[in-house]
This record gives C-alpha cells, sequence and structure tokens, in this order.
C-alpha cells in the first residue's frame, strides 16, 4: 500500500514522518521544497507499506513546481507514486485554512484520515475544535489528534490505517474544478470551500488574541537592523563551534587510520597490493573521513535552525536585501540550501516562477560555500592560519572560515547584479511566505537530518573517492622507462651514497614519484598554476577535485603517502613539511590563501555542471558558468598569491 | 596474485567513474519527466 502524507507547509509533517518511519526512510531525487523526496516504511500487521512525503502546499492549485508535483500525484492514479490513502497533516491552530486544501483531496475521492497536529499549541491558544462538526461536513472521515513531537497519535494512526482503504468516500463541493487550468475557476473553488469551512464555525470558544511570544520575538529577529545583525552573529558562532568542537573527534579519526595503515603494511605480505591499500586507499578515504564531525556539526546547527523556525525568519528577512540584486526572497531557500550542497539548491530554485530570478539564482548558488568545501577549507586554513585566540575569545581559524563563507555570499550577490543587468526583464517576481510559530527543536529530528547528511557525505563522495585513490596511486607508483634510469642515475650520485638509510629512502621516493606517470601529467600542467603558487603535486589535486571537491583532500593525501613512504605521518604533517627544489616551504601563507580563494570561487563540480544543464536545459549555461567561475577563481587566486608572496 | 588483485581493482575504479561520468551528463532519466519523481521505489540521490 502507498500512503501520502499530504497538508500545508509547517503543519509537522515532517515530525509526523519521522514518527511513523523511524530511521527507515531513504532520500531520493525529488525535486520539492527541500527536493529530497523522502520515502519510508511503515511496517503494519507484518507488511511493510511505502510513505511519501509529500511537498507541503496550500491548495491543489500548482503556483510552483514543487506545487505541481502534488497535483501530480494526487490527481492523476496512473503516478508511479499515486497514494492508495492519504494522510493529511493540518496544524490545530489553524484548521480553517488548512481544510481548504483538506477538503480538495476529500473531493479527489482517495481514502483519507485527518491528522490534527500540535494539539497542543491549539489548546495553548485557547482554541477549541468543534470535532463532531468537522465530521459533519466531511462525513465518513476519521480524525485522529495528534502530537508528533512528543510522538503522541503514532498507535492510533497504525491501528487505523487499514480500516480506512475501505471507507466509501463522498463529496464535499464536488472535483470538477479541480482539474480546470483556469485561475478564475480555481479561484471559485477556494472562495467557495472557505466559505462553506468558516460558515461551518468549527472554533470556538477563542480566548482573547494576546501577543503571542512566537511575535515578540520575530519584533526583534526580523527586525530591519537587529535581525541582520542577530543573523551574522549566529553565523558566527556556527563557525567557531565547528573548529572547537570538531577537532577532538578529527584527531582521534586521523590518528586511527595513520595506525591502520601501518598496521596493514606490517601484517600484509609486501607487494602492489599491499602498497595500493597502505600508501592509496586509506589515507585517501582517511583524509576525507576526517572532515565528517564538521559537517555533522555544520549540519547539526542548520537542522536545529529550521526546526526552531528561525530559518524562516532568515527568508523573511533576506527578501529586502535581495531585491536590488535581481533576486527575491525565494532565491534565499536556494542559496541558503547550496550551504549544504548546491545541486539541492540548484533543484530548489523550481519554486521561483520567474523564469529570469530563477536562472540568476541557478547560476549564483554555486558560489555559496557547500559541505564540501569544508574539508578543503578547514584543512588549509589548519595549515596556514595560527589557531590564536582574537580579544581572548575569538577562533582566528573560525574567523577565516566564516570570512570565506561571507566571500562567496557577496560574490554570489556582486555575479547576481552583473546578470540582472545583462539578461532580459520580463516580469517581477513576488513572495509569500508564512512564518510558523517559534518551537522547542525535536532533537530526533535534528539527529536525523544530521545522521541522513553524514551518511550521504560517506557513501556518495566516498565512492568516488575510493575509485580515484585507486588511480591516482596507480599513476603515482608507476611510470615510463626514463623514470627507471633516473633513479639509477640517483643511486649513482655522491647525494645519496653519502646520505643516511632514511634520507636515502626519502630521495629515491621523491625522484620515483616525480618521474612517474602522476609527475608527468603534473609537470604538464605545472605551468599554467605555478602563477598561483601551486605546484604539480597540487595541480593533480585541483585536477581530480572538478570530481567533487573534497576529493582534493584525498588526492593529496594519496600523492603525499606515496612520495614519502617512509614516514606514517598525519596529511597536515606531511603538508607542513613539503618543500619546493629549492627548499622553500609549498604551504606559505600566500598559497594557502590563493587555494582557499580558488575553491570559494571555482566550479569544481561535475554533479552541479550536470544539474544546471538539466535544470536550463542547455549546455550554454553550465559552460558559461563553469567559464565565468574558473576565470573569477584563477584571477582572485592570482592576485592573493603574488600580493602576499 | 597482489598484482592481479591491484589490475582488477585499477579496472574496477576506472569503469565505475567512467560510469558515473556517463551518468551524470548522458544518461536518461529514470524519474517521472513531469514531476521527477523516481519510478522506482530504489532511491537514486544526488550528491
Amino acid at each position: 500500500m502507498k500512503i501520502a502524507l499530504v497538508g500545508n507547509p509547517n503543519t509537522g509533517k515532517s515530525s509526523v514522518f519521522n514518527m511513523l518511519t523511524g530511521l527507515r526512510q531513504q532520500v531520493g531525487n525529488f525535486p520539492g521544497v527541500t527536493v529530497d523526496l523522502r520515502q519510508g516504511t511503515l511496517s503494519l500487521d507484518h507488511t511493510q507499506h511505502t510513505l511519501l512525503d509529500l511537498p507541503g502546499t496550500y491548495s491543489i492549485f500548482p503556483r510552483s513546481s514543487e506545487e505541481n508535483v502534488v497535483r501530480e500525484v494526487l490527481c492523476n492514479p496512473t503516478h508511479p507514486s499515486h497514494p492508495d490513502l492519504v494522510l493529511f497533516v493540518a496544524d490545530a491552530a489553524q484548521i480553517e485554512r488548512n481544510l481548504l486544501f483538506f477538503s480538495q483531496v476529500y473531493d479527489l475521492g482517495i481514502p483519507v484520515v485527518l491528522l490534527l497536529n500540535m494539539w497542543d499549541r491549539a489548546l495553548a491558544k485557547g482554541l477549541e475544535l468543534d470535532l463532531q462538526k468537522i465530521t459533519e461536513l466531511f462525513p465518513g472521515i476519521t480524525i485522529i489528534q495528534t502530537n508528533a513531537r512528543v510522538k503522541l497519535g503514532k498507535n492510533r494512526i497504525l491501528e487505523r490505517l487499514a480500516s480506512e482503504l475501505s471507507k466509501p468516500t463522498q463529496s464535499f463541493v464536488g472535483k470538477e474544478a479541480l482539474s480546470s487550468e483556469d485561475a478564475t475557476i480555481q479561484q471559485q473553488d477556494a472562495n467557495l470551500r472557505l466559505e462553506k469551512i468558516r460558515a461551518a464555525q468549527l472554533v470556538t470558544n477563542k480566548k482573547q488574541e494576546k501577543i503571542s511570544f512566537s511575535t515578540k520575538l520575530d519584533r526583534l529577529l526580523t527586525h530591519p537592523i537587529w535581525g541582520y545583525g542577530i543573523f551574522a552573529l549566529i553565523l558566527m558562532i556556527i563557525f567557531q563551534m565547528i573548529f572547537t568542537f570538531a577537532s577532538f573527534p578529527m584527531d582521534f579519526i586521523d590518528a586511527q587510520f595513520v595506525h591502520l595503515s601501518s598496521w596493514i603494511s606490517e601484517v600484509l605480505p609486501e607487494g602492489q597490493l599491499s602498497k595500493l591499500i597502505s600508501q592509496g586507499l586509506i589515507p585517501g578515504i582517511g583524509g576525507v573521513l576526517v572532515f565528517v564531525p564538521q559537517i555533522a556539526i555544520l549540519f547539526f546547527f542548520i537542522a536545529l535552525l529550521e526546526e526552531t523556525g528561525y530559518l524562516s525568519r532568515v527568508v523573511f528577512i533576506m527578501d529586502k536585501l535581495m531585491r536590488p540584486f535581481g533576486l527575491n526572497g525565494k532565491s534565499v531557500v536556494p542559496l541558503l540550501s547550496s550551504v549544504a550542497c548546491a545541486i539541492p539548491g540548484v533543484m530548489s530554485a523550481r519554486t521561483i516562477s520567474d523564469p529570469k530570478e530563477r536562472l540568476i539564482t541557478i547560476l549564483v548558488a554555486p558560489f555559496m560555500s557547500c559541505s564540501a568545501r569544508i574539508p578543503v577549507y578547514t584543512l588549509l586554513i589548519s595549515l596556514v592560519i595560527p589557531k590564536t585566540y582574537l580579544f581572548g575569545f575569538i577562533n582566528l581559524q573560525g574567523l577565516v572560515l566564516f570570512g570565506l563563507y561571507t566571500l562567496g555570499i557577496v560574490f554570489a550577490l556582486l555575479t547576481a547584479i552583473l546578470l540582472n543587468l545583462l539578461l532580459s526583464k520580463k516580469q517581477s517576481g513576488f513572495h509569500i511566505m508564512e512564518l510558523p510559530e517559534y518551537k522547542a527543536p525535536r532533537m530526533a529530528n535534528v539527529g536525523i537530518t544530521v545522521l541522513e547528511k553524514a551518511k550521504l557525505f560517506i557513501t556518495d563522495a566516498g565512492k568516488i573517492i575510493v575509485a580515484i585513490s585507486i588511480l591516482l596511486w596507480a599513476l603515482a607508483s608507476y611510470g615510463p622507462n626514463s623514470r627507471e634510469q633516473q633513479l639509477q642515475q640517483l643511486q649513482n650520485t655522491a647525494q645519496y651514497q653519502n646520505a643516511t638509510a632514511a634520507a636515502q629512502e626519502e630521495l629515491y621516493a621523491a625522484t620515483a614519484l616525480s618521474g612517474s606517470y602522476m609527475g608527468q601529467i603534473g609537470k604538464a600542467i605545472e605551468p599554467a598554476i605555478s602563477p598561483l603558487g601551486y605546484d604539480w603535486k597540487i595541480g593533480i589535486s585541483l585536477l581530480t577535485s572538478f570530481a567533487a571537491r573534497e576529493v582534493f583532500v584525498g588526492s593529496l593525501a594519496t600523492i603525499y603517502a606515496v612520495g614519502d613512504s617512509a614516514s606514517n605521518l598525519r596529511l597536515l604533517d606531511r603538508m607542513k613539511q613539503e618543500t619546493k627544489p629549492n627548499g622553500e616551504k609549498v604551504f606559505t601563507l600566500a598559497t594557502g590563501l590563493s587555494l582557499l580563494v580558488f575553491y570559494v570561487f571555482a566550479m569544481q563540480c561535475m554533479a552541479t555542471l550536470a544539474v544546471v544543464k538539466r535544470e536550463t536545459k542547455t549546455w550554454k549555461w553550465p559552460l558559461i558558468q563553469l567559464a565565468y567561475m574558473g576565470f573569477v577563481a584563477y584571477l582572485s587566486a592570482f592576485a592573493i598569491f603574488n600580493l602576499l608572496s | 596474485m597482489q598484482n592481479a588483485i591491484v589490475l582488477l581493482l585499477l579496472i574496477g575504479a576506472g569503469a565505475y567513474l567512467g560510469f558515473r561520468f556517463y551518468q551524470q551528463f548522458f544518461a536518461k532519466k529514470s524519474s517521472c519527466s513531469s514531476c521527477g519523481v523516481a519510478s522506482e521505489p530504489k532511491t537514486n540521490h544526488h550528491k
């Protein structure tokens, strides 16, 4: 049986979904509000049923692509996701408005159960709902009172599900208008339904309206001046936390991979496979897994802000700011989503009805620093920025991280202005949104989000990193015949013969790496990247990180492990020791900042390009984006390196 | 023996990366053209 969760936005649908499925859920490729399609399994009488979480919408008449999804799924019985039963989640405190959409679903003839969620909030507001009248208005329906945030009502839902399928459905005002594309007919249908619902006087005993806690808080958090200041402060605190809280688990994971690598090389018989595992795979995987704590911390705070209802306020206050840049408040959702990953960000731009504003949002979204940049940022910051505190409490490394995120935002907005001037204007978009009430975060929901994101990072990026680590190891371990000659020549030199055993091993590994296939490729591209302060090893990592930005770290880990097989140092320590042929350090402040700026701007993501192509239905825009971002990245990195050198 | 396993791993890694590249840029969508819902319950999450 397929069951769909349907309802208005901010009615606690996700909480109901989590309550019913627990961790038995998957995230799919659904271009909705949050872009992800959440599917879960629900066990009932030893039978598994599919539970589908549809995007929140106010009516069956679509205003955007994600609302169109809901209509398509519900109205088209041949749709693969068409449900056998609908669980309609309604906010008990906003019942009249919620029943408009409910009445439309009811008229479609799909068996539907009305979940009156957030019952406690309705009570706290002094609202009393006449359930008898609701049943009279919609004959035959089952009403279940729930409070999904505290898992209240789960058993009642499960008990009633099976019996609901066989219930006959009736008509509220009829379904003729529901398939109409005519805006006037749609408006008439909505008015008729609302009148009928209001006439039934379902809500009684309203207490005197008081200024709620949410309203008081909104006066501060959406204040034209303080609102922005508080938002900036919250962001800064989050970035401070990322560095402060993550250091212990990161050091621990790092140390475990160093031990594992050393243990594998001791236990396995000497040979190519042993080298591939200890010098290729383990450093490559470990180099990236070490950043899971930081990613988990970032998503923990984002989920926390979303759960409390604060993120909706951010969208609201940003609307005004967005206008001069040719964007609107709806662009904030894709841009904020891009802080996690540009792909859902680009896809969620479908909610923007104006084609020009949508295109601008898609083109600037990859400037927002995504989570794949975190490993690159934190590795390079730890390498070149001292771990000191300004004024005794502001972590300088956290401040630089905050600065990189800000740089991305500023450039996204500047690019938006440029595009706004260059692209022709067609129509002006507007933004309607509802501010949900503030609520205490439900930690289970926060936990599920963190687990989901960390799992995606590990599995999705992990597979590519493993494959690239294997290939990089091979390219770094084998070479043309000339390499053998170089190695023989080295062994005949006085410098080699007079060196200690450890130094000999180091010299040998460095020459072997330099003469390998990877060394040849790296040196071929070196002239193009040396003006930015990069050597050929960094160049190779830049190339491979086009698959995904975090691959940069895994690639460096593999390259340095092959080139320094004698010691089992952490990647950070290896990078600190890395020197140029003239003895200068490779990773200076100038090189580090140049690389950081390069990664803020460069479109180093194959998957994002593919999605931009899919969304814009042309190669023109992704290629322009690639060229523009590459140009900005190169120029900025060049300027930074030469200014600081 | 070790060399043979290494060779197999190299072929596997190369094939996987090639497949990912093809999937990203050239593969046909396996989802509903109007709304993007996967037609199979198996999910296919993007990076």
